[in-house]
């Protein structure tokens, strides 16, 4: 299968102290791949250097075969409207922006992107298109942030504990449209969670502990977000 | 492109009170070049026919000079004054928006659209703060106007101003903001994305300003200790208090140094002075022609020389000096006719040139120069005049010895030459002191404009950034008056404290700013403060801080009415 990512040797350091400690891995297109570990263990920082949001301190890190350690500014910054899309946990949303606008302002420029009528439709957000995040539940928040990260059809689909900050009725539901919108548009997603249950839902997890990679299980027979049993967190 | 700029743009505006007040200052900057530029550019190149019908060409063109020096001197102040302020709104706006900022990065957005976003936005608000204050100087000048007409008796003046003078005033101070929000973009511009979405700051420098403010509060008694520490966290605000009261102190300290520096002119032109008439020739007479009981002065246009600097002066003879000129030292003594090789010279040469008794000066009249020892300094001596011995400057111009060309006396003289009278003499003193008034004035309004304006701001961020430990205060038990006294009133003894501090740099401003106007302008403006005026000072900042403190007691009752702690804890 084809590689869509790929990190060698990644290192981040904060000051002196050393929070991803080499990290090598490569991830298949189309896959769901859950990172998974317990706070501090450096799942985050990985996240966020894989989907160029920090640089690493050394090492490379390649979407296809684009080193995006090595580009400038604005070619990582074209390169993030066009082939990347994030989810973060506490939703990030444009607080002047409706939802519409909010979903709409992830439209690339230079990118056919997913059609918004569908989008909405899928993520059942259509009726809160006309508010302001302030004025949504944090599962309506959350639908509202996936579909902005979605909507330019992303090659890669970044999730940094994207429920961490639910309840469990809509942290299924996320998880749910997330599988749901991989297998619609394609879409590689790497998900971040302290949560056992929904890690087994993805087709690979990687277990970090200290910020070192312990463990990279492909999982056979993920089960179905729907079946997860709510309460099995690290 | 579009939904980016209205994100920035409802962002930006959220801080409806500091915009607001910015565009007050960007008003005031402008207004203060553009009032005094109107009645300077559609004049000064007309001054011969303005001053056809009796005004004094010589006098109205030196204050031309001088408005023009004031004007830009105005702007340049009022310009850095207002770009402090926008650096404190952009280093606040990008410490609380980070996290907004690095989603914009995270959706791939450029440093180069948000950084021009920032610079435009900036130059619009500048600019239309910079017409607005160009609208309001038009009708405006016409105050300084009719005090030129009434000072210097010109007439047919008119209100205009230059392409150029538009293009500087809207455009320099423009330039500078949009600088300003350029620079500021470095804020965020080199984090990463993920540093401003985690909203992780500089903690190193946040752990040296809580340790330096639990260091000063450890030295305060205890019941003010915590309102102490909390203002302290804050040295964005202590630093605008510091800079607000100092702007205010300096703009007051200013304008009563004007009126004074009027008052001191005037005593100087006419303590001492006599004399009925003044009389001058433009032919040297012969010591024959002179009458008994008058005072003659040979006085010719030079330079004096001190060192490297040449000085336009007036460089006067005496032969005698009796009652009708009674020349004073700094101690009230009377001064005799200077010896050979020594002279006196006017205050406005120790104070602005440093020139002090027993220095060697060269006095300098057509190429032919003496050089002099001061003796003393005449506090009455004629503007921009020195006194040597008549004789001895008769002899370096080969004239013969008595030869005058200024004649003093109580009653007309026979001969005819260019006559003033005490009364109009004491008459243009007083249009002078009128037009320095004007400027006094303008100074007050601006200086308590400006401190009102920063100090409100400094309590403004501290109101803003403390909102939701009013409320939680509040739901602890604590009353309004308590809250306001616990994170309001903290800030007075620190404007007292502020003021105390910067009176003394306050005074040695005004006081170079006065001596480089004097050198730029060639017009001395003596330097001048006094207690009450400082009191004056202190009380009126009192009543302001009093003003605004009013003004935050309500909106503290507003915030603990509405109690929605929901709404200041938002996370976005």
């Amino acid at each position: 299968m084809e590689h869509i990512l790929r990190a060698a040797e990644i290192q981040k350091n904060y000051g002196p102290e050393l929070v991803l400690k080499g990290i090598s891995l490569e991830i298949e297109a189309n896959t769901f791949t859950a990172i998974l570990g317990p706070s501090g263990s450096g799942k985050s920082t990985l996240l966020n250097t894989l989907s160029g949001l920090s640089k690493p301190s050394s090492g490379q890190i390649y979407w296809r075969d684009t080193e995006v350690t090595g580009l400038s500014e604005p070619k990582l910054a074209d390169l993030k409207q066009n082939c990347a899309g994030n989810v973060f946990q506490n939703y990030l949303l444009l607080n002047n922006l409706t939802v519409e606008e909010n979903i709409k302002i992830g439209i690339p420029r230079k990118k056919e992107s997913i059609s918004f009528d569908r989008l909405v439709g899928i993520l059942e957000i259509r009726d809160i298109l006309k508010k302001f995040p302030a004025q949504l539940s944090g599962g309506q928040q959350q639908r509202a942030a996936i579909a902005r990260a979605v909507i330019k059809c992303p090659d890669l689909l970044f999730c940094d504990e994207a429920t961490g900050a639910l309840d469990e009725t809509n942290s299924k539901k996320v998880v749910s449209l997330l599988h749901g919108l991989k297998k619609t548009f394609g879409i590689t997603i790497l998900f971040t969670t302290h949560n056992r249950q929904i890690a087994e839902t993805a087709d690979r997890v990687l277990t970090m502990k200290d910020g070192l990679l312990h463990g990279d299980v492909k999982n056979d027979k993920p089960i179905l977000p729907e079946k997860m049993v709510w309460g099995d967190e690290l | 492109m579009m939904l980016l700029y209205r994100q920035l743009t409802k962002q930006m505006l959220k801080n409806r009170l500091f915009m607001v007040l910015i565009v007050i200052l960007t008003i005031l900057t402008s207004l203060s070049f553009f009032f005094v530029r109107f009645t300077i550019d559609g004049n000064v190149d007309r001054v011969a026919a303005i001053t056809a019908n009796g005004g004094d060409a010589a006098r109205y063109q030196a204050a031309l000079n001088s408005n023009t020096t004031l004007a830009l001197s105005f702007f340049a102040a009022m310009t850095a004054l207002t770009a402090f302020v926008f650096f404190i709104f952009f280093y606040r706006f990008f410490r609380s928006g980070r996290k907004q900022i690095g989603c914009l990065k995270a959706l791939g957005f450029r440093n180069a659209s948000l950084q021009i976003y920032f610079v435009v936005f900036t130059a619009a608000l500048s600019l239309l703060g910079g017409l607005i204050g160009l609208g309001l100087a038009y009708p405006l000048s016409g105050v300084l106007l009719g005090a030129n007409i009434e000072a210097y008796g010109v007439s047919g003046v008119v209100k205009a101003l230059s392409a150029g003078s538009i293009l500087f005033g809207l455009l320099a101070s423009t330039a500078c903001f949009a600088l300003v929000a350029f620079l500021c973009y470095g804020f965020v511009k080199n984090r990463e994305p993920a540093g401003l979405i985690s909203g992780n700051i500089s903690s190193g420098a946040f752990s040296r300003t809580l340790r330096t403010a639990d260091v000063i509060a450890g030295a305060v008694p205890v019941k003010n200790k915590f309102p102490i520490r909390i203002a302290l966290r804050k040295p964005l605000a202590i630093l605008l208090v510091i800079v607000g009261v100092m702007s205010f102190s300096t703009l007051i300290i200013m304008a009563y140094s004007l009126n004074i520096s009027s008052a001191k002119v005037f005593a100087s032109q006419t303590k001492g002075h006599n004399y009925e008439y003044i009389t001058r020739y433009q032919e040297s007479m012969s010591a024959g022609s002179l009458p008994a009981d008058d005072m003659r002065i040979l006085s010719e246009t030079g330079k004096v020389i001190d060192g490297e600097t040449e000085i336009e002066h007036n460089i006067a003879g005496l032969y005698g000096v009796d009652s009708l000129y009674e020349l004073m030292d700094e101690d009230d003594k009377l001064l005799s006719v200077p010896d050979r090789g020594y002279a006196y010279i006017g205050p406005g040469l120790k104070e602005v040139y440093g020139i002090k008794t027993g220095d060697k000066i060269t006095a300098d009249v057509s190429g032919v120069g003496v050089e002099l020892e001061v003796a003393g300094i005449a506090v009455n001596a004629q503007s921009d005049s020195i006194y040597m011995n008549g004789n001895e400057l008769c002899s370096t111009l080969g004239l013969a010895e008595g030869t005058y060309n200024m004649l003093l006396s109580m009653s007309l003289p026979e001969q005819e030459g260019e006559t003033v009278s005490r009364s109009q003499r004491v008459g243009l003193l007083e249009r002078d002191a009128v037009s320095n008034q004007i400027s006094g004035v303008i100074n007050q309004i601006t200086g308590a404009a400006v401190g009102c304006i920063l100090i409100f701001l400094a309590l403004y961020m501290n109101f803003q950034d403390n909102t939701r430990d009013m409320l939680i205060l509040h739901l602890m038990g604590y009353n309004t008056k308590e809250i306001r006294k616990m994170l309001i009133d903290v800030y007075r003894p620190m404007v007292w404290l502020a003021y105390i501090i910067t009176l003394l740099p306050a005074v040695l401003m005004v006081r170079s700013i006065q001596k480089s106007l004097s050198v730029t302008t060639g017009d001395y403006m003596p330097f001048g403060t006094n207690v009450p005026v400082i009191l004056f000072a202190a009380f009126f900042l009192t009543l302001l801080y009093q003003l605004v403190q009013l003004v935050f007691s309500g909106a503290i009752r507003q915030v603990i009415k509405k109690e929605d702690i929901a709404e200041y804890t938002y996370v976005d």
